[in-house]
């Protein structure tokens, strides 16, 4: 893989789908399940109506979840345009009420104190030319992403599957910056901070921690450019914090403060929210309790279609092209099997370039019906550790990490 | 605004023994970077009128209305637990006198969300 290709194939890629969308597909008219009006989108679950809206600073058409702090979902079809989520449709979501909304670049410091020997207090400058810079491809989704389609349905963010997004971050390694900054014997943890805030005193402000290990591997990375852009202000300009295989949670947002432990972080976003339970697929039955909870923390693989959606129709006798997006979690895509009868056979897709194993990963695959009817797709991601999508969704009542093989009911006429 | 930094970067990452080496890339995007100035939009939604929308009007001072009203069902308990955690975890100044109404509110009107 060459830089050049990987520079070069986004745009001309998107340009042949949008072509081969009109060529095969919807021949008899789109989806109803997600129709709407042209200012609103129906997610498909009770209580689903959306707003979109263009509202916010920076972004295209989002789905409206909440306005303050904002919660912005991504459009679904824009995964179908490529496997890099352009930085104004990627999406959005703020715990705090107080957010900067105006920020001197030149002014900006990020600060690296506690249980160090040599603090820092760093500008954009220094960060940009005194720290090697490096790039990767990762996928930032929200822990409680299709937190909607949950059953029984639980509160929190009514997200559908649009609270992911990849694109490629530039920044410096955490590492070299704690490295500089010298961490002392002892360390067991590094706290993030960013500069939003609650407006009641009594809010906690909105710190995630990693395990010191973690901090250092070279991975997790500060990043102030996204798809080689500086990153919107609802997505954390100047700097946001890359957790690579992990939820976004973690991806702290406006970071302007690190802080090295000495001691696990007990603070109430890592003590008390975001929690799962310590169980397989962090899955347990409704009303049950007693069992042991853990901050969230890895990525489980997840496959999508992008090109059909429930309720469409194909043409018997007539090639269909099925594609989409497939992740690995916390580490590469193995491969991705598609069914075309609910999960009785399975079928090899074809993967597309490899942008990396935290990244998107485009896959495609073709089938001719052969008799009218309804047809279940379904898709299914297996990551190179032999983890696979199970085939009964999870639940928990945070509405977390559902990753179950997703279906998509399609009428061949 | 003429950009702060421009950052052209070197190819930079060294095949490592960590399994970083492979996810990491090198990189020549410049990224300029500039000041912010934006503004974020005002909630055009609002509690529905009704007996507790008073005290529902205390949950705006942290958030707009929207993702209160896009909830699925949720029981008066359950409205109570959220309540609760509002209070105690992030110090919303709603009395103890106050969460048999708002409950009863939000449950209302959550039950008439489920229709739409």
């Amino acid at each position: 893989m060459s830089k050049e290709l990987r520079c070069d194939t986004p745009s001309r890629r998107r340009f042949l789908q949008a072509a081969g969308l009109f060529g095969s597909i919807r021949l008899l008219g789109g989806s109803t399940a997600l129709g709407a009006t042209a200012n609103s989108v129906r997610l498909p679950f009770v209580n689903g109506e959306r707003e979109l809206t263009r509202a916010f600073p920076q972004k295209g058409e989002m789905i409206l979840l909440r306005t303050r702090p904002p919660l912005l979902e991504t459009p679904f079809d824009v995964f179908d345009h490529g496997v890099f989520t352009p930085n104004d449709r990627f999406f959005v979501r703020w715990h705090l009420p107080y957010i900067p909304t105006q920020i001197d670049a030149e002014a900006f410091r990020l600060t690296v104190h506690g249980h160090l020997s040599k603090p820092l207090s760093l500008s954009l400058h220094q960060l940009m030319t005194e720290f090697e810079s490096v790039e990767i491809a990762a996928i930032n989704q929200c822990s409680g992403n299709s937190r909607g389609f949950f059953n029984p349905r639980v509160p929190g963010g009514q997200w559908a599957n649009g609270a992911m997004g990849c694109a490629r971050w530039t920044g410096v390694r955490l590492k070299d910056v704690l490295d500089r900054a010298g961490v002392s014997r002892g360390a067991v943890q590094v706290r993030f901070n960013g500069l939003d805030s609650g407006i009641l005193a009594a809010t906690p402000d909105f710190l995630k921690s990693l395990d010191i290990d973690h901090a250092r591997d070279g991975e997790v990375m500060i990043a102030y450019g996204m798809n080689g852009e500086q990153l919107p202000v609802l997505n954390g300009f100047p700097l946001r914090l890359i957790v690579p295989g992990w939820y976004s949670t973690y991806w702290v947002k406006m970071l302007n403060d690190i802080e090295v432990l000495n001691k696990a972080d007990d603070n109430y976003w890592m003590a008390k929210a975001y929690l799962i339970p310590d169980t397989p697929h962090a899955s347990i039955t409704p009303g049950q309790t007693g069992f042991k909870s853990v901050p969230i923390n890895r990525m489980v693989p997840r496959s999508f279609i992008t090109n059909l959606r429930d309720g469409d129709r194909v043409l018997v006798g007539h090639t269909v092209e099925i594609r989409g997006i497939a992740f690995g979690g916390d580490t590469g895509l193995s491969k991705v099997v598609w069914s075309r009868d609910g999960g009785a056979h399975w079928t090899d897709a074809t993967l597309e370039e490899d942008h990396g194993k935290y990244c998107f990963r485009r896959w495609n695959a073709h089938f001719t019906p052969t008799a009218r009817g309804e047809s279940v797709l379904m898709v299914k991601a297996i990551n190179t550790r032999g983890v696979e999508q199970p085939a009964t969704a999870n639940w928990n009542p945070g509405g977390f990490m559902r990753n179950v093989a997703e279906s998509t009911k399609i009428t061949i006429a | 605004m003429k950009p702060l930094l421009v950052m052209q970067c070197a190819v930079a990452l060294v095949l490592a023994a960590s399994g970083a080496s492979m996810a990491q890339e090198h990189q020549s995007t410049p990224v300029a970077i500039h000041s912010v100035s934006v503004e974020l939009p005002s909630s055009t939604a609002t509690f529905p009128a009704g007996a507790g929308s008073d005290i529902a009007g205390k949950c705006l001072i942290c958030h707009s209305a929207g993702m209160v009203l896009r909830q699925p069902a949720l029981t008066q308990s359950e409205w109570k637990t959220e309540i609760n955690r509002m209070r105690n975890a992030y110090g919303a100044p709603i009395l103890d006198s106050e969460v048999e109404a708002l409950s009863a509110y939000l449950t209302k009107v959550n039950a008439d969300q489920q229709r739409q």
